[in-house]
């Protein structure tokens, strides 16, 4: 483990600058989180052409304290308003909700806010020891490996998405087909331009991502909209829990944690699996199950520490390997891209100082969460209120103007709106589209890794057979592939009829 | 059945096949892996169309044995929505268009503003004076972050002035 690398990271967090950015994408990102409707990934899309003009370190750490900050933020509409303002805050309502109906909003809050804290600073942690432990095992990777390892990461992401496997697979292979436009890098043919320059250089995964991401959460806020006022519930009670109550949750609350950085680690799942997987474990847990679903404390602390840990889990695959474990850490790692650094093994080695810059801005992010939180958390009630018809107006607005700056072009903008549009086709089709960005990434990589392996073995698919490391991957990945398919059901049924008769018998 | 995941699968294998016949004119490296994503992609629709066409049937076989007079969309994102509210997600995303077209004449300024009230008018779900409050703001912070921060090249005012 380079020890260098890690106090370079860490001195080029604690400037006056990136700890500014840290505290203001926090309570961005909080603000973000708690209107319901709005999604960190979102709002990640939307900052990130922000982060063109500043320097690696600036743009990473202000988007991690945006992904950590709307991460808590989801609890607050949860909790006042029965309404989870992001996707991982969902099971927080259960208990959350009940809890403010009782008067005890302030004691909900405040411990999502501790139980977010911890669940963050652990997975902090997990990610600062975890991937240089990863980084020394993928130097044993080559291109054969990174190949596998991608092929692996968009079947696994495809059949973990939400909606039917299949749907997941198609959305995860149009990113790959749609990665292919622009100029080959071997032979320099442009592919699938169409005679258009703007296309010569590729699809900028920036434009996909806003188009894809905050177009539909825009139009399906506007398809919503009612003009009803939003009613959230008053804090009448203190924010900050008591050091009993805490000592009390502390057990469930590392549980919980502990579950967020493995689920995260994943590549496809993320924040709501997280949550729920936690909230389960926590009621199996506990003395008196009765009370979940009607205001147990220990129904918040769980989901919210877990979907805070997801954040240093999901990034230990996107550090390690260059996989992004989540659409989050999809934009994280887009962020990278655009600063002229390429996902893959070699973050760790090459662009160790950046890579550790974000390991420690995730982790002040966190303790930054928690001075925002105190601060802010009783502001953002207002925030919830805001309607829905307003904020649709926002978004596009934004949309527009971040599509434009990338590169200055009204072409830009053109397309992010024809993705936007796909988006929201696919959002009707139940099809998620975190696959189609990830195939967008992963494409170039996936090409690249082929041509290198393909030179390597002498123009033979055998040279994927001759790496023990490759072969169990793809053996991973045709597996979730076929669990896709009928086949697995068929198999399945068959057997089961099999053991019934079997039973049948020997009873007779 | 899911009239938009069975359009989406139609219009996977359109898309598919015109990424696979382009491809078949460029040289073998540069062909290669356009064409194994072309046929990936034709495959896992021609499934989605299987799905929903047998999602279709089973719906139909159940009709008909319970009686059921009832035709529920299917629960993956297909939900009815009023036309109402429709036909405005459609009017907004014209304004979107005509907005983006109209910042290079009319300016930034003239054109968000006129975007955003128009789009809230459609909607009819915020009141007058919070519009107009928003849109000040919206329009502010925006002018703020990327004119005066980031330097981005747009035009604030027509121009024909």
């Amino acid at each position: 483990m380079d020890t260098s690398l890690i106090v370079v990271g860490l001195v080029n967090v604690i400037t006056l600058t990136n700890i500014s950015l840290i505290l203001g994408g926090t309570l961005l990102g909080l603000f973000v989180g708690a209107m319901p409707g709005l999604s960190a990934t979102m709002a990640l899309a939307l900052l990130l052409p922000l982060t063109y003009n500043m320097d690696p370190a600036s743009g990473l750490s202000m988007l991690a304290a945006l992904y950590v900050g709307a991460s808590y933020g989801g609890s607050i509409s949860a909790i006042l308003l029965r309404t989870p303002g992001t996707p991982s805050a969902a099971a927080t309502v259960l208990d959350g909700y009940p809890l403010s109906q009782q008067g005890q909003a302030g004691r909900a809050l405040g411990i999502s806010l501790f139980a977010s804290f911890v669940g963050g600073l652990m997975s902090g942690l997990a990610l600062l020891t975890a991937a240089p432990l990863l980084g020394v095992v993928v130097l044993e990777f080559g291109p054969v490996e990174m190949f596998a390892i991608a092929v692996l990461g968009i079947t696994i992401i495809g059949s973990l998405a939400q909606g039917s496997m299949i749907s997941g697979l198609l959305s995860g292979a149009l990113g790959l087909l749609v990665s292919t436009v622009g100029m080959d890098f071997l032979t320099g043919t442009p592919r699938m331009t169409f005679g258009q320059i703007n296309l010569f250089s590729g699809i900028e995964f920036v434009v996909a991502l806003i188009g894809l991401f905050s177009i539909p959460q825009a139009l399906r806020l506007i398809e919503k909209s009612n003009g009803v006022a939003k009613i959230a519930s008053k804090i009448t009670d203190r924010l900050i829990p008591s050091f009993r109550e805490l000592k009390q949750l502390m057990p469930n609350i590392l549980r919980s944690g502990c579950i967020g950085i493995i689920v995260g680690v994943i590549p496809g799942t993320g924040g709501d699996t997280a949550s729920w997987f936690a909230y389960n474990e926590a009621k199996r847990f506990a003395k008196d199950k009765s009370r979940f679903g009607k205001g147990d404390i220990a129904g918040v602390a769980a989901p919210e520490s877990a979907n805070n840990a997801v954040v240093g889990g999901a990034l230990i695959p996107t550090i390690a390997l260059g996989i992004p474990g989540s659409s989050s850490t999809a934009i994280l790692l887009g962020a990278l891209m655009v600063q002229g650094i390429l996902p893959g093994p070699n973050l760790l080695t090459d662009y160790g100082d950046v890579t550790y810059t974000l390991i420690w801005a995730v982790i002040f992010a966190n303790v930054g969460l928690l001075l925002v939180g105190l601060m802010f958390t009783k502001a953002c009630v207002s925030v919830t209120k805001v309607p829905d018809a307003f904020v649709a107006c926002t978004i596009i607005t934004l949309c527009i103007i971040g599509s434009f700056a990338i590169n200055n072009s009204i072409f830009d903008v053109g397309l992010m709106l024809g993705f936007g549009l796909f988006g929201y086709w696919l959002s009707k089709a139940g099809v998620s589209p975190a696959p189609m960005v990830i195939g967008l990434i992963l494409g170039p990589v996936m090409e690249n890794s082929f041509h290198q392996s393909m030179l390597i073995g002498n123009h033979s698919f055998a040279v994927f057979l001759d790496s023990p490391i490759a072969i169990v991957l793809l053996c991973i990945a045709t597996l979730s592939v076929f669990q896709a398919t009928p086949l697995f059901g068929w198999i399945k049924t068959l057997r089961r009829q099999r053991s019934a008769k079997t039973e049948h018998q020997k009873q007779l | 059945m899911n009239t938009s995941r069975l359009v989406l699968g139609i219009f996977g294998v359109g898309i598919a096949v015109v990424f696979y016949i382009d491809s078949t004119g460029y040289p073998d490296q540069a062909a290669q892996m356009p064409l194994i994503y072309s046929t990936a992609v034709v495959l896992l629709s021609l499934g989605i169309v299987a799905q929903e066409l047998l999602s279709l049937r089973r719906h139909r076989t159940v009709a008909v044995e319970s009686r059921d007079a009832h035709s529920n969309d299917d629960a993956n994102g297909d939900k009815s929505e009023a036309p109402g509210r429709l036909l405005a997600v459609f009017i907004t995303f014209v304004l979107a268009i005509i907005y983006s077209a109209l910042i290079n004449y009319a300016g930034y300024l003239l054109s968000t503003v006129a975007f955003m009230l128009a789009a809230l008018l459609v909607t009819r779900t915020v009141s007058v004076a919070f519009s107009l409050v928003g849109i000040a703001a919206v329009v502010a912070v925006i002018c703020i972050v990327f004119i005066a921060f980031l330097g981005l090249p747009i035009p604030l005012l027509p121009t024909f002035f």
